[in-house]
């Protein structure tokens, strides 16, 4: 993606320019490498001074009792089950809904496209409330489906696949129509392949985006599903004893699954962001 | 590809209706309470108190066959109950809200058990007073807590103080921080700082002159009260460093040596006790030599709501009971060192041998009450995290704070109406 | 198409629209239900909402009082409407210089790093962006330990240089402010970064090589190649860096939480933003406080409704 262009540069210019870049990237990565540093050091140790691990085994003491006094693993365990369930569905129904508004026009497309991208900017807490007193009269509170469901509908997946889909011309289409293919079977066997990159773009984005959310499950879950988020801002509060080093082990736990994914999808997390923000 | 998207929607559908159906298909027989506690109680020796107790009661009761706990912080908990739905049989809450939940649900009324004199003549007056209502009793008095000061007694002895006995007065206070800052350590962290607990402590010491209460829509307190609480936490700061009370950075100074003093909770007792710190707690330093002491009480109650169900409600009120036997309370003092709301309980003296139940049962004689719980809806400590940084800062002087937090006070009542 | 759907009887045209448009609406169907359910309904009853005294202590009994929650915000009486006013002036000063000096970072960055080979630049990418995948809790709990004062690693540091010493950032007026930008910008440089080095890719390489005949200075390339090129993406990072400036939230939330909730927001509300005063509300209760919570989303959602459409007003005028 990237044109090669060698520029000539001086050797002062270029020491200048890679160190201003090189202070950025320090910025960014240096506090991960330091909770590493921190978890995995002696109790004695001063935990905002330990720049190099000294105790891997008072780390991993650490680690553990997160994970199991702390009920870090459960929580990992149901937050993994709930942001796949979403973006199961997430995934499904703004596919069909991208291409249904990039390919055709029917009557009701301009409003229905209106009410889509106006939700795109309420904050959740202006109907939160709403919205907890109508899952919870559904019996779905505290369920895999009453968390997941209200966080399918997305407007900002839907935007993205758009974006993606707008690059294909709409000659694709219609030889296929003219070959006699039915609407779904255009969208499953022609759409789909196309969409591939647009839609793991949405999948990764949308897990970035449902592994941090906050406040709708803190407020849906009770004593059967544990989020994530909710275990570590109840660790955070102030109110109770929880060893510093054990807090430190369990925000390096919970940033794992989004650093990995990162780690194996970046090149799509950033090719379908940027072009998306093209498109905008 | 249409066949998957269509599997995928299909199971979706199926796992909705699923966990639907899971949800109506409840045990008959038994009753399983539900019970919302603050999240620390379902981790390390909270959870072990609380699950010995479950176990006991469950063996002993007729009805019960299960207790559910369910971590709750106090903010997820008024959500729900403002959703007005799925509120559980039990919950664990602070006593600021009481009247609040009193208003917006209906609690489960405890007169009976609190009709077994033997049982409820052992809790503090004042809390007996608190969730008593002209119709009923509402509560299920159960933590307390007042703030305590944490001396560094290496720091101290370093800072050339006598240790052996706690300062008598605040001026003896002040000059012991004078020492301890003139040795080269930091004396304490900011007492005007992060909020309202810090200042109340000192305000509390003044608990006699003051005159909490509503009057056609204003308060009752008087500017003049607050002047010379106001020039104490001034006066303290200027012996303070730049932290909060509650950071975990003063934690951890406090820790290692470089911190006299800091004002925190019993519940940071655990953090200093497993650092292995040389340290004790001392009461906040009267006034006068055997002055007014003990700070600034706040309380977590246990309630019940109303189901309809007699059988569940009867079962919720016996397990309220049981948590608030003499025994079951001081367990929790001694095991989790933090103060309860039963004065015997108090007295006993296994809670009397640890140093902070010693200290907590002597401070909250004399600590004043946060706010009149269960009268009125405005916390109107909370105005003084707002007033004390600027009187310490000299951006106002004691009186103009003073006057600056009475019509503070007066906004908040407005808000509420009261 | 239209005139001849129009000869067709009402119910002849009605199965017409059906054999054209049912698959379509098959489609949808499953997104909307979900979206009017979990989005429009509650969003509708929430706006109502706005124009009753709804309480926690209403028990199901609620009253209509027309614009009196708007007009009570706006009075300047009562300590919810002074902390709302605060709240909004907050705002005023957070959005643009996050917004700002956001941009200005991830320009200069994407302007530097572009020059270099492959290596070096997927290098610098990849780090850059790490930060605008972790959960804004995580940021906020990882940089409340680095400026904390006194001890706090960057606190501490920056002390000695004469900036902020002796002063506890999250409660010191200005101080607050710049720390939750301070995080935000951490968070989100990444993103903006990619947008705009992707950007300058795209840029024709003759258009430099013509300039580079006329010698042109590097600066110069940048002032009036690189950048007018760059409008349209600009303006693009500008609209959704406002719209997500304004609903600042977790961060100064997360940093200021406490047992009391009044004191969300630090002490004289140094780091109190609307969407933190509509929680504060929501989880408060009290005397019409749903109420007021729904009128102040109202208020805030108008406002970005307002600056979203000024944005597009003045982009169009620009193409």
């Amino acid at each position: 993606m990237m044109k090669q262009q060698s520029i000539r540069k001086a050797p002062w210019e270029k020491t200048i320019l890679y160190t201003l870049a090189s202070i950025w990237a320090v910025i960014c990565l240096f506090p991960i490498w330091h909770l590493i540093s921190a978890t995995f050091s002696t109790d004695a140790s001063n935990i905002t001074t330990t720049f190099f691990p000294n105790s891997i085994s008072n780390g991993l003491d650490k680690i553990g009792y997160a994970l199991n006094a702390a009920n870090i693993l459960t929580a990992i365990r149901d937050t993994l089950l709930y942001t796949l369930v979403t973006l199961a569905g997430l995934v499904c129904i703004s596919a069909l809904l991208a291409y249904e508004f990039t390919f055709y026009k029917f009557p009701g497309r301009n409003l229905l496209y209106a009410l889509l991208m106006g939700s795109m900017m309420l904050p959740l807490v202006l109907y939160v409330i709403p919205l907890y007193r109508f899952v919870f009269q559904t019996g779905l509170s505290d369920t895999l489906p009453g968390i997941a469901l209200p966080m399918m509908v997305s407007p900002l997946a839907v935007f993205i696949l758009m974006s993606f889909l707008e690059d294909l011309p709409l000659s694709f289409i219609e030889s296929a129509r003219i070959d006699g293919a039915g609407h779904f079977r255009i969208f499953g066997s022609i759409v789909l392949p196309l969409m591939r990159n647009g839609l793991i773009t949405v999948t990764v984005i949308m897990f970035l985006k449902i592994w941090g959310s906050y406040l709708w499950p803190s407020l849906i879950t009770g004593n059967r599903i544990h989020p994530l988020s909710v275990a570590i801002s109840n660790m955070l509060s102030p109110n109770f004893y929880v060893d510093a080093r054990v807090k430190i082990a369990s925000m390096l736990i919970s940033m794992l699954p989004p650093a990995l994914i990162y780690l194996f999808f970046q090149r799509q997390v950033i090719e379908g962001m940027t072009m998306s923000g093209v498109k905008g | 590809m249409k066949k998957y998207v269509c599997i995928l929607l299909s199971l979706l559908l199926a796992l909705t209706a699923v966990s639907a159906l899971a949800d109506t298909v409840g045990n008959a027989d038994g009753v399983m309470l539900e019970f919302w506690v603050y999240s620390d109680f379902t981790q390390d020796v909270s959870w072990e108190v609380m699950k010995g107790w479950a176990e006991d009661f469950i063996a002993n009761d007729p009805d019960v066959t299960g207790i559910n706990f369910t971590g709750k912080n106090d903010n997820e908990l008024l959500t729900g109950l403002m959703a007005g739905v799925g509120l559980p049989n039990c919950f664990s809450a602070s006593a600021r809200d009481l009247k609040k939940y009193k208003e917006a649900i209906n609690l489960l009324d405890l007169s009976d058990i609190f009709a077994d004199t033997e049982w409820s003549s052992g809790f503090y007056a004042s809390a007996i007073n608190a969730i008593t209502f002209e119709d009923g009793v509402y509560a299920l008095p159960f933590i307390s807590y007042i703030p305590l000061i944490y001396r560094n007694l290496d720091v101290l002895a370093a800072a050339g103080i006598d240790t052996s006995k706690a300062p008598a007065t605040m001026d003896e206070f002040l000059a012991q921080l004078d020492q301890v800052k003139a040795s080269g350590t930091d004396a304490t962290t900011s007492w005007s700082a992060g909020g309202y607990f810090c200042p109340g402590a000192i305000v509390a010491l003044d608990a006699d002159n003051l005159t909490p209460g509503i009057e056609n829509g204003e308060t009752t307190l008087q500017a003049e009260q607050f002047v010379r609480a106001l020039e104490t936490v001034a006066k303290i700061d200027t012996y303070a460093n730049a932290m909060m009370y509650s950071d975990a950075v003063a934690e951890e100074a406090f820790k290692q040596n470089k911190l006299g003093f800091i004002l925190a909770g019993p519940w940071n007792n655990p953090a200093y006790a497993n650092a292995g710190t040389n340290y004790d707690v001392i009461l906040i330093p009267p006034y006068e030599e055997g002055g007014r002491t003990g700070g600034l009480q706040g309380w977590d109650l246990m309630y019940g709501v109303t189901t309809g169900d007699e059988k569940v409600d009867a079962a919720a009120a016996r397990w309220l009971k049981y948590m608030g036997t003499q025994e079951a309370e001081a367990e929790w003092a001694v095991k989790l060192g933090r103060p309860v709301l039963r004065e015997d309980s108090m007295a006993n003296e296994n809670v009397t041998s640890t140093m902070i139940g010693a200290v907590s049962a002597v401070g909250l004689q004399g600590g004043m009450l946060q706010m009149d719980f269960g009268k009125t809806n405005v916390f109107w400590m909370s105005a003084l995290g707002d007033i004390a940084p600027q009187v310490s800062s000299g951006a106002m002087s004691a009186e103009d704070g003073a006057e600056a937090l009475i019509e503070a006070i007066n906004d908040m009542i407005a808000d509420e109406g009261e | 198409m239209q005139a001849k759907l129009s000869r067709l009887s009402p119910g002849e045209r009605f199965r017409k629209g059906i054999r054209k448009y049912g698959a379509i609406y098959v489609a949808l169907t499953p997104f909307f239900i979900l979206f009017i359910c979990f989005i429009l309904i509650p969003m509708i009853e929430g706006m109502a909402m706005s124009f009753t005294d709804w309480s926690t202590s209403s028990k199901g009994e609620i009253n209509f009082v027309g614009f009196e929650n708007y007009a009570n915000l706006f009075s300047g009486k009562g300590s919810a409407s002074k902390r709302y006013m605060a709240s909004l002036t907050n705002l005023l000063i957070y959005v643009p210089i996050t917004v700002a000096v956001g941009l200005f970072i991830a320009l200069a960055l994407a302007l530097i790093v572009s020059q270099f080979r492959n290596k070096a630049y997927n290098f610098f990418r990849g780090s850059y962006f790490f930060p605008t995948v972790l959960p804004l809790f995580l940021c906020a709990g990882i940089w409340q330990w680095y400026m904390a004062s006194e001890t706090g690693l960057i606190a501490s540091n920056l002390a000695k240089i004469g900036i902020g010493t002796n002063t506890i950032w999250k409660d010191t007026p200005g101080y607050a402010i710049a720390l939750v930008i301070l995080i935000d910008i951490w968070n989100s440089v990444g993103l903006n970064f990619v947008i705009f080095s992707t950007g300058i890719q795209d840029i024709p390489r003759e258009l430099y090589e013509a300039a580079e005949i006329d010698g042109a200075s590097t600066f110069k390339k940048m002032t009036k190649i690189t950048i007018p090129l760059l409008e349209p993406i600009l303006f693009f990072v500008i609209t959704y860096s406002f719209i997500s400036a304004l609903q600042v939230y977790d961060i100064p939330w997360i940093l200021t939480n406490t047992t009391d909730i009044n004191a969300v927001g630090g002490a004289n509300q140094v780091m109190l933003f609307p969407v933190m005063e509509m929680v504060r509300n929501v989880y408060k209760g009290g005397k019409s406080a749903l109420g007021r919570a729904a009128a102040e989303g109202v208020i805030l959602m108008s406002i970005i409704m307002v600056i979203t459409l000024v944005q597009y007003k003045l982009r169009r005028k620009n193409t």
